[in-house]
């Protein structure tokens, strides 16, 4: 029997910060630097804290299957997908809303998408990491926008949201 | 929608005169959405709102993430302030 470990929702968005980065990641369309964040496979090439050591947000290099490589940033989401502070919806409705008066050569947020991770995966990220649900946030240069929320895994309250999550978290082959 | 009320010089900004602001809706209402499918959790396409005063949503299977109704409303208010502003000159635009 292998349990299949508590799934990570990851919110993940891209920072241009260094020269590098810049390079690599405005080769891309936006629907590919979507896509990409969204559904691809990547491994952490490299990472460190983004403001501050223990800072739950990271700055990451990851390589993609096909060997690119980008940078990222991302952060647990809070709770239950929201705490204050960490409120990985509003990242998103940033990116979004842009997307009704800007062409995509003219953003100014990053990509930015939600997305799910096995913990087993995310703990070689941040290997004590507990939550259940873990929303990545995005990343940016110089400040900002890289995020993640998490939703805490050895919850006992009983939410609805949180009992599906504990039922994902003993789920079993 | 917008430029044309601009262009008849249509006065009233009541927010259901603008196509815009229904966009807001649809685009900020629901941001992400998941659906717990075989022991993981996908990302899927959006269904209607599942509870616009909330931000975290689940209904069953799938749990969903957006702005609530009041801070959809305040994202509009606050982009018609900052037109106001722009109008007047007192925030420069380039």
């Amino acid at each position: 029997m292998t349990k299949l470990k508590y799934c990570v929702l990851s919110l993940f968005a891209f920072a241009l910060t260094t020269a590098f980065a810049q390079d690599s990641n405005i080769l891309h369309t936006i629907a590919d630097l979507e896509h990409r964040l969204q559904f691809e496979k990547f491994e952490v090439f490299r990472q460190h804290d983004a403001r501050f050591e223990g800072d739950m947000a990271k700055t990451l290099i990851v390589r993609w299957s096909d060997q690119k490589v980008m940078r990222a940033k991302l952060k647990r989401a809070a709770y239950r997908g929201q705490a204050t502070n960490n409120e990985p919806r509003y990242e998103i409705a940033a990116y979004r809303l842009q997307k009704l008066f800007l062409d995509p050569e003219e953003y100014v947020v990053p990509p930015t998408v939600l997305r799910s991770m096995p913990l087993e995966e995310y703990h070689k990220i941040e290997p004590y990491a507990v939550q259940l649900l873990t929303i990545l946030r995005p990343c940016s240069s110089s400040s900002s926008t890289g995020w993640r929320t998490s939703i805490a895994r050895k919850s006992t309250k009983k939410s609805a949201l949180n009992r599906i999550l504990c039922t994902r978290s003993i789920w079993e082959t | 929608m917008n430029i044309l009320a601009y262009l008849i010089e249509h006065k009233d900004s009541n927010i259901g005169n603008f196509l815009r602001s229904t966009d807001l809706r649809n685009a900020l209402g629901v941001v992400a959405q998941f659906e717990v499918q075989n022991g993981q959790i996908l990302p899927v396409d959006f269904t209607e709102n599942l509870k616009t005063s909330r931000g975290v949503r689940q209904n069953g299977a799938i749990i969903q993430f957006g702005l609530m109704h009041h801070e959809i409303k305040g994202v509009y208010d606050r982009m018609q302030h900052l037109l106001k502003r722009v109008d007047a000159g007192k925030v420069k635009i380039f």
